[in-house]
C-alpha cells in the first residue's frame, strides 16, 4: 500500500466516524489526499511554508543542507528581487518596499502606493535568500506578480490602503506602525480567510487565536518529524485550507498567482539548463495545490497570458520592520512573531540547525554543523497522536513564571513568590484543561494575567504586554548604510559631527553650542529641515531653541532618532527626492502649486522657504504665487493667519539691506484693494465672524501707509466703510463698524460716544450692549487709540448693566481677552491706569470720567495778547460807551464790527490809583469834568 | 409546574449533571463532582470534537478563555472574583461553576452596605445560647461556613458593596482555611474541607463600591467579564435567556428573527450613541447590557401574552425597550427622541418591514413620558 492510499483509508476512516452521510465528506478528503499526491510527485520539488514559521524554517534548512538546490524559486514580488544584495547590510527584521508616488492607471485616491514585504531570520524564505546569497552558483528568483500587478489586481471598489489588523490588542507602540500605510505581503500565508470556517476550526480546537492553533496543530507536531513528513502535512494543510477555507474572491486570487508564479518559473526553466529536480519552488501551503490551475506543475505546457505593468514608476528599497509591525500588519496576535522567534532559537539549539545567514563576507569559512536526525515520524503517525515535544522543559516554565512577576514588581504589581508558584500551577492546570503535554506560552500568558492583574495596570504595562516583552520582546531591524539610499546617506554624513552611534537605536540627546562649534550650524538647518518633513516621528525633536525669522540662535538642544524604528520616516523621504533640499523644496512648491493651494499655505511656504532652505529663488516664486492666489480667494477664512504672516514677512524683510521684494509690496497693496473691496459684502455676510472682519480691517489699517505708497487710494476704503454700514445689523460688526469709521474720520469720538450711551440708556437695547462692545474692542488690535474710549465703555457696563446681563457676559469677556493678551490687553491695561485713581486716597476722590456732570463750554476769551489793568480799563471805557468808541474809531478810519464777546463789564473798572496821571487829574479837576461832561 | 419559582442550576440541570458525571473519568481536584474539562463542556455547552454521546446546551455566552481561567483558580489555591458591568453574567457564570463543581449553588452570602461579619463568619442563636449557653448547637454557621464544612464552594455576591472590615474578615478564611471561633474552649476551629474554595462578583461600574485591600486582592484571582458586543454572541445569548423564560412561563410565542436583529441593532446603535456623547445628559443612564435587552424581550413577550394578542409585537418591543432604559425624566426621555428621530426613524424609511411598527411603537410610548 502506497503512502497515499494509507493516507487516503485514514481519511475515509474519519469521514465515516464524523458523519452518518459520508459522500460529501469522503469526496472532500479524497481530493485533500489527490492534492497532497500531486504535490508531492510534481517534478519541481515543491517546499510549503507558512509565514514567520520556526518549522518551515528548521526544514528549509535542512532540506537546503541536503538538496543544495540550484535554483531557489520564490513565491515574492519579481521587481523585489533586485533588492536581494542589499540585504547583507541588513539587521533583520527589515521588509523590502516598493513605492510610487505618482501612478498611471489606478485610482488617485490609492496613492501614494507603498507595498511592503517583512523578512525575520526564523523565516523560510530568509533562509532560502542565505544560501543563495552565500552559493556563488545559487540561483534565487522571485516569481510571483510584480507590485504593480498587486495594485492591478486589487479590488477598485475598496481602498487597499488599508491594512488589516487585530482590533483586540491595543496598539500603543510606534513600533507597530512602522509600515505605515503600506499593503503587507508575506510568504506563505494560510490563515483561512472563510470566517465561518475559522470560527468552527478554533471553536472546535477551544482556542481564541488562530497563531494558537497553527502553533498546536502545526508547529509542534512537524518541527520534530522528517522533511518529508512536514512537506505532507503542509501540503494537507494547504489543500484543507483553500478548498474550504477560502472565500470564493480569495481563491480565485489564488488560482491567479498559481497561473503566474508557474508561467514564470516554465519561462526561467526553458531558459536554463538545469533540471528542475535540481531546483525547489518555495512557497505559502495554499499554493501547493493544483486547483484548477491549467498552468499548475510542469506537466502542463499551458502558459497565463501575463498583463503588461502600467506605466507607473516603482522604486525600491528597506525600511526596518519590527515583530510588533508584522503583528500589526497581518492581524496576527501581539507577541505571536517574538513567540516563533523563541521557538526558533530552542530549535536551533535542539537539533544542531546551523541556520544560513547573510553576512557583508560573501564567503563564511565557518562549516557548517551537521543537523541532527529529527525523529523519523511518518505522517500517519503525526496525525493519529500528539508529537513528543521537544521543548519539554519545566525548568523554562518555572523561569518565565520567576520572570513575569519580576518584571511585574518592576512595573509597580504587587507580585510576590507567592504569585509565581501560583502561575506555575494555573498554566499547568489550564494546559490540562486544553488538553496540551506541557503549558504552551499562550497558556503561561493566560495564566500570568489571571494571578497578577487586578483591574486597571498601574504602570505603563499590563501583564500581557510583559509577557510578551520577557518571551522574546519586539525586536526593530535596521537598513545598513550601504543598503540605504543617497539621501539618508547624506543625512547621516552630514550629521556625523553630531557622533550620533550608528549602533544605537535609541533617541539620542544633542546639545549644539554654536559659539563654540559653528560648524555645528549646518547640522542644526539640516534638522530643522527634518523636523519639517517628517512631522509626528521622533526622527528630529527641537528640546530648547526655535526657527523665527530672522533669528540666529546660540545654543539648541535636540532629540534625534535617525536609526531604528524612526529610520524609516527618513528613508520614506528617499523616494522623493535625493536630498533633503530638494524633498523640501518639491513639498513647498507642492503646498504653493499644488490643487489645493490657499493663500495661506502659499504663504507659510514662503516662510519654510526663507528660514528653511534661504532660497531667493524659491522665495520669491512662491511669493508671487501667493499673490496670485490672493486676488482669486474668496470670503474671509484665512484672513487672520494671512495678516500674521505678512506683517512678519514684512518687518523680517524691512530689516534686511534689500528691503521689501516686489512680491511683498504686491502682495500688500492687493491685499488692501481685495479686502477693501470685500468689506461691504462681509459685513452683511452672516457667515463672516466679528474675528475675520477685524483681521481684514487689521490687514487694511495696519499696511495702509505701505499700500498708499504702493498707489493704494484711500479713498476706496472710506467708500467701502460708508458702504458697509447699511448692510449689517449685527451688534458686534456695527461695534467694530463704528470703531473704524472713526478710523477714516466718518465718525466722531463724540458720535461713537453717544451712539454705545443710546444703547445702554435704551431699556431693551441695554441686553445687547455686551455684544456691541465686544465688536469695538476687536478693533483695538489694528487701533490703540480707541482704548480710552474702549476703557470708559467697559466702566459704564460694569457700572449700570444689570447684574442679568453683565454675569453672563463677563466669562466670555474673558475668554475673548484672554487669546489676545499681547496685542489688545496692553493698549487697555495702559488706559486703565491712566484714568483710575494711583493710590488709596485718590480712590475716595475719584469720580468716572463719565459720572462727571457735563463741563459748561469754556468762556470765550478774547483773542490777543494780555492786557495791563490800564489797558483794560480802557477797554472797559470803550465797550461802555460803544457809540463814541465808534465815531473814534470812523475818525481814525477803523473798520469792524462788535463781537458777541465784546460785553461790558457789569461793574466799572476800577480806576487805576497812584501814579503820575492820577496826580495829573487829581491836580485838575475842573478839566476832568469837562471830559467827563463832553463824553456824556 | 416546579414548585420553585426559580430553580438552581444543580436543581435546573441536575439530569445532565448526573449524567456528565456518569462519564466523567478526567482527573477531578479535590471533591470535586467533574472534572475541570467537563466543568467547561458544562459551562460552555459541547462541541464534536469531545466526543460525547450527548449533546450538551451552552449555558453562559462569553470568551471560553475566561471560563478555563475561572475553573483553574477554583482549583488552585485562590479564590475567584469576577468583574464586570451590571448585566454581564456574573453571577449567572459563578453559580454554573457552582453547581458544576458542588452541585451547591446555593451557599450565597449577598454582600450590601449591611454585611457584618456574622453574615461572613458565624452567628448565635441567641434563645440557644441563653437555654444552654454557647456551644457548636447553638452556632448558627454562615454560608462562607457551611462551604467550609462541607469542601463545597461559597459564593459571596457584589463583594465591594461590603464596608473594607466586613471585606478583610474573607482573608483569614482564603488563607489559613480555617475560622476559628474564639467563644468555645473546645472544638473551637472550624476547618475547611478540601474543595473548598469561594466565588466572589464584583460590580466594576457601581460607584459606591469600596475598594479591596492589597492584602485580599492578592488572594482572588481577578476575571473580567466583559460586555458583550459581539451581535451573534448577543443574539445567543437573548435567544438562550428568552426561551429559558417561555419555558418557565409556559408560553407558547415565537420570538420572530428579525425583530430581534431590530432589538440588537437598536441596543448596537444606542451603545455607538453613547460612546459618542460629550456629557452624562447626552447618554442613557443605563449600561446597555445583553441583561437589559433580556428584560426587554421578557417585558414585550408577558405584556404581549397578558395584555396584547399573544404574538411578539414590533411595538410592544420598542415600548418595553422605552419603558425598560428610560430612567430619568425627562433626561433619558430626550436622549432616546433625539435617537428615535435620527436612527430608528432612517433605519424604518430605509429597511421598512418590523422597523415601522418598533419605529412608531417607541414614538408613542415616549408620548406617554411627557
Amino acid at each position: 500500500m502506497s503512502e497515499t492510499d494509507a493516507l487516503l483509508e485514514q481519511l475515509r476512516a474519519a469521514a465515516a466516524a464524523f458523519t452518518d452521510s459520508d459522500a460529501h465528506l469522503q469526496r472532500v478528503l479524497e481530493t485533500m489526499a489527490a492534492d497532497v499526491a500531486r504535490a508531492r510527485n510534481e517534478r519541481l520539488p515543491i517546499f510549503p511554508v507558512i509565514h514567520h514559521s520556526p518549522a518551515s524554517a528548521v526544514h528549509m534548512v535542512r532540506w537546503l543542507r541536503e538538496r543544495r538546490p540550484k535554483i531557489v524559486f520564490m513565491e515574492m514580488c519579481e521587481d523585489l528581487l533586485a533588492l536581494k544584495d542589499d540585504l547583507r547590510d541588513c539587521t533583520l527584521p527589515v521588509a523590502l518596499q516598493a513605492f510610487a508616488g505618482e501612478t498611471v492607471g489606478f485610482p488617485a485616491a490609492w496613492t501614494p502606493l507603498s507595498v511592503v514585504a517583512p523578512l525575520t531570520e526564523f523565516s523560510a524564505e530568509y533562509q532560502a535568500m542565505a544560501y543563495a546569497l552565500q552559493n556563488d552558483d545559487v540561483e534565487l528568483i522571485f516569481v510571483d506578480r510584480s507590485v504593480d500587478h498587486v495594485f492591478q489586481w486589487a479590488d477598485r471598489s475598496e481602498d487597499p490602503e488599508e491594512p488589516a489588523h487585530d482590533d483586540e490588542d491595543d496598539v500603543d507602540d510606534d513600533e507597530a506602525r512602522l509600515h505605515g500605510a503600506a499593503v503587507g505581503i508575506e510568504i506563505g500565508q494560510v490563515a483561512p480567510t472563510f470566517v465561518e470556517f475559522r470560527e468552527f476550526l478554533l471553536d472546535n480546537a477551544r482556542m481564541s487565536r488562530f497563531e494558537e492553533w497553527t502553533s498546536l496543530y502545526i508547529e509542534e507536531p512537524t518541527i520534530g518529524s522528517t522533511t518529508a513528513t512536514y512537506r505532507e502535512i503542509l501540503f494537507l494543510v494547504g489543500s484543507l485550507f483553500r478548498r474550504l477555507g477560502s472565500t470564493p474572491h480569495d481563491r480565485e486570487e489564488i488560482r491567479k498567482r498559481d497561473r503566474f508564479m508557474w508561467t514564470r518559473i516554465k519561462e526561467h526553466l526553458a531558459a536554463r539548463d538545469v533540471p528542475p529536480e535540481a531546483c525547489v519552488f518555495l512557497c505559502g501551503a495554499a499554493h501547493a495545490v493544483d486547483d484548477d490551475c491549467p498552468e499548475w506543475g510542469l506537466a502542463s505546457d499551458a502558459r497565463f497570458d501575463i498583463p503588461a505593468r502600467t506605466e507607473t514608476r516603482w522604486l525600491y528599497g528597506f525600511i526596518p520592520s519590527s515583530y510588533g509591525a508584522i503583528e500589526h500588519q497581518f492581524g496576527h496576535a501581539r507577541g505571536a512573531v517574538s513567540l516563533s522567534e523563541s521557538r526558533w532559537k530552542k530549535a536551533c539549539r535542539t537539533w544542531d540547525i546551523d541556520p544560513f545567514t547573510i553576512s557583508r563576507n560573501k564567503k563564511q569559512a565557518k562549516k557548517a554543523k551537521v543537523p541532527k536526525a529529527p525523529a523519523q515520524l511518518s505522517l500517519g503517525v503525526v496525525l493519529s497522536a500528539p508529537p513528543e515535544l521537544a521543548e519539554a522543559d519545566a525548568e523554562e516554565l518555572v523561569q518565565w513564571c520567576t520572570g513575569v512577576v519580576q518584571a511585574a514588581r518592576q512595573n509597580r504589581y504587587l507580585a510576590s513568590t507567592a504569585d509565581a508558584i501560583a502561575i506555575y500551577e494555573t498554566s499547568i492546570l489550564l494546559a490540562r484543561m486544553r488538553s496540551r503535554k506541557r503549558p504552551s506560552p499562550f497558556d503561561f500568558i493566560d495564566a500570568a494575567e489571571t494571578c497578577l492583574e487586578k483591574g486597571a495596570p498601574p504602570g505603563r504595562r499590563n501583564i500581557r504586554q510583559l509577557c510578551n516583552r520577557m518571551l522574546g520582546g519586539d525586536r526593530v531591524g535596521q537598513v545598513g548604510y550601504d543598503s540605504l539610499p543617497p539621501l539618508v546617506q547624506d543625512v547621516y554624513d552630514r550629521l556625523a559631527p553630531l557622533g550620533i552611534s550608528a549602533d544605537t537605536k535609541r533617541i539620542t540627546r544633542v546639545l549644539m553650542d554654536f559659539v563654540k562649534h559653528p560648524e555645528k550650524r549646518a547640522c542644526s538647518k539640516l534638522l530643522w529641515r527634518l523636523n519639517w518633513l517628517t512631522p509626528g516621528t521622533r526622527v528630529a525633536r527641537p528640546i530648547m531653541g526655535e526657527l523665527k525669522l530672522g533669528m540666529e540662535p546660540k545654543q539648541e538642544s535636540w532629540d534625534v532618532g535617525l536609526h531604528g524604528a524612526e529610520q524609516r520616516a527618513v528613508i520614506q523621504l528617499a523616494f522623493e527626492g535625493v536630498t533633503v533640499e530638494q524633498v523640501l523644496e518639491r513639498r513647498l512648491s507642492q503646498a504653493a502649486f499644488g490643487p489645493d493651494a490657499r493663500t495661506v499655505t502659499a504663504l507659510e511656504a514662503v516662510e519654510g522657504a526663507l528660514i528653511l532652505l534661504d532660497s531667493p529663488r524659491l522665495t520669491e516664486s512662491l511669493g508671487h504665487r501667493s499673490v496670485e492666489l490672493l486676488r482669486n480667494e474668496l470670503g474671509a477664512d484665512d484672513a487672520a493667519e494671512i495678516f500674521e504672516r505678512i506683517r512678519r514677512l514684512v518687518h523680517h524683510f524691512r530689516g534686511t539691506a534689500e528691503g521689501l521684494p516686489t512680491w511683498l509690496s504686491d502682495f500688500v497693496a492687493t491685499g488692501y484693494a481685495h479686502y477693501a473691496t470685500q468689506l461691504p459684502g462681509a459685513f452683511g455676510d452672516r457667515g463672516v465672524r466679528p474675528e475675520q472682519l477685524a483681521a481684514m480691517l487689521s490687514f487694511v489699517f495696519t499696511l495702509e501707509s505701505l499700500a498708499l505708497a504702493m498707489g493704494c487710494n484711500r479713498s476706496q476704503l472710506v467708500i467701502a466703510i460708508e458702504l458697509s454700514a447699511p448692510q449689517t445689523a449685527d451688534p458686534e460688526k456695527l461695534g467694530l463698524l463704528w470703531a473704524a469709521e472713526w478710523l477714516v474720520q466718518v465718525r466722531d469720538e463724540e458720535a461713537v460716544r453717544r451712539a454705545f450711551g443710546a444703547i445702554l440708556d435704551h431699556p431693551l437695547g441695554r441686553t445687547a450692549f455686551p455684544r456691541y462692545l465686544s465688536g469695538f474692542l476687536q478693533a483695538l488690535g489694528f487701533a490703540p487709540r480707541i482704548a480710552p474710549i474702549g476703557v470708559e465703555l467697559l466702566g459704564r457696563a460694569f457700572a449700570e448693566l444689570p447684574d442679568h446681563v453683565l454675569l453672563p457676559w463677563m466669562p466670555a469677556l474673558l475668554g475673548e481677552l484672554r487669546p489676545r493678551q499681547a496685542d489688545v490687553l496692553p493698549a487697555l491695561f495702559k488706559e486703565v491706569g491712566r484714568s483710575l485713581p494711583r493710590d488709596l486716597a485718590g480712590l475716595d476722590r475719584w469720580e468716572p470720567a463719565w459720572m462727571r456732570p457735563a463741563e459748561a463750554p469754556p468762556a470765550a476769551e478774547p483773542a490777543g495778547p494780555e492786557l495791563s489793568d490800564g489797558a483794560r480799563a480802557s477797554r472797559a471805557l470803550l465797550l461802555a460807551h460803544r457809540g463814541a468808541t465808534d465815531g473814534w474809531a470812523a475818525a481814525f478810519g477803523a473798520t469792524g464790527a462788535w463781537t458777541e464777546g465784546d460785553v461790558a463789564p457789569a461793574a466799572p473798572a476800577p480806576v487805576p490809583t497812584g501814579g503820575a496821571a492820577s496826580e495829573l487829574l487829581a491836580r485838575h479837576p475842573a478839566s476832568l469834568e469837562a471830559w467827563a461832561r463832553s463824553l456824556g | 409546574m416546579s414548585e420553585q419559582l426559580r430553580a438552581p442550576a444543580e436543581i435546573k440541570y441536575a439530569d445532565e449533571l448526573d449524567w456528565l458525571e456518569s462519564i466523567d473519568d478526567g482527573r477531578k481536584p479535590f471533591s470535586w463532582r467533574l472534572s475541570p474539562k467537563l466543568v467547561r463542556v458544562f459551562v460552555l455547552g459541547s462541541r464534536p470534537r469531545d466526543g460525547l454521546a450527548r449533546e450538551v446546551p451552552q449555558k453562559w455566552f462569553g470568551p471560553a478563555a475566561l471560563v478555563e481561567k475561572a475553573i483553574v483558580t477554583l482549583a488552585s489555591d485562590r479564590g475567584l472574583l469576577l468583574i464586570g458591568d451590571p448585566g454581564t453574567g456574573k453571577s449567572w457564570l459563578a453559580e454554573l461553576l457552582a453547581a458544576a463543581v458542588c452541585r451547591d449553588s446555593t451557599q450565597v452570602v449577598q454582600g450590601t452596605a449591611g454585611t457584618t461579619e456574622d453574615h461572613i463568619k458565624y452567628a448565635w442563636n441567641v434563645a440557644e445560647v441563653i437555654g444552654k449557653g454557647q456551644s457548636r448547637d447553638s452556632m448558627i454557621p454562615s454560608p462562607i461556613m457551611s462551604a467550609m464544612q462541607a469542601g463545597n464552594l461559597g459564593r459571596f455576591e457584589e463583594l465591594t458593596r461590603c464596608t473594607s472590615d466586613v471585606q478583610d474578615a474573607l482573608i483569614s478564611i482564603l488563607s489559613e482555611k480555617y475560622v476559628t471561633i474564639p467563644e468555645l474552649d473546645d472544638d473551637n476551629v472550624v476547618f475547611a474541607k478540601p474543595g473548598f474554595n469561594i466565588i466572589a462578583t464584583a460590580n466594576s461600574r457601581d460607584r459606591g463600591v469600596n475598594d479591596l485591600s492589597s492584602a485580599l486582592k492578592r488572594r482572588f484571582n481577578f476575571v473580567t467579564i466583559p460586555v458583550v458586543t459581539n451581535k451573534k454572541a448577543e443574539k445567543s445569548i437573548v435567544e438562550f435567556r428568552v426561551k429559558d423564560l417561555l419555558a418557565r412561563n409556559q408560553f407558547d410565542v415565537d420570538l420572530p428573527p428579525a425583530l430581534l436583529d431590530v432589538l440588537l441593532q437598536t441596543f448596537a446603535d444606542l451603545r455607538v450613541a453613547a460612546q459618542n456623547a460629550s456629557s452624562d445628559d447626552e447618554r442613557l443612564e443605563s449600561a446597555l447590557s445583553t441583561a437589559e435587552q433580556i428584560g426587554v424581550v421578557e417585558d414585550a413577550i408577558l405584556h404581549g401574552q397578558f395584555f396584547g394578542e399573544a404574538t411578539l409585537a414590533p411595538e410592544f418591543l420598542a415600548s418595553s425597550l422605552v419603558g425598560t432604559l428610560v430612567r430619568r425624566v425627562p433626561e433619558d426621555v430626550s436622549v432616546m427622541n433625539k435617537f428615535w428621530h435620527a436612527v430608528v426613524e432612517k433605519r424604518a424609511k430605509e429597511q421598512g418591514g418590523d422597523w415601522v411598527g418598533f419605529l412608531q411603537g417607541g414614538k408613542d410610548a415616549m408620548e406617554l413620558h411627557r
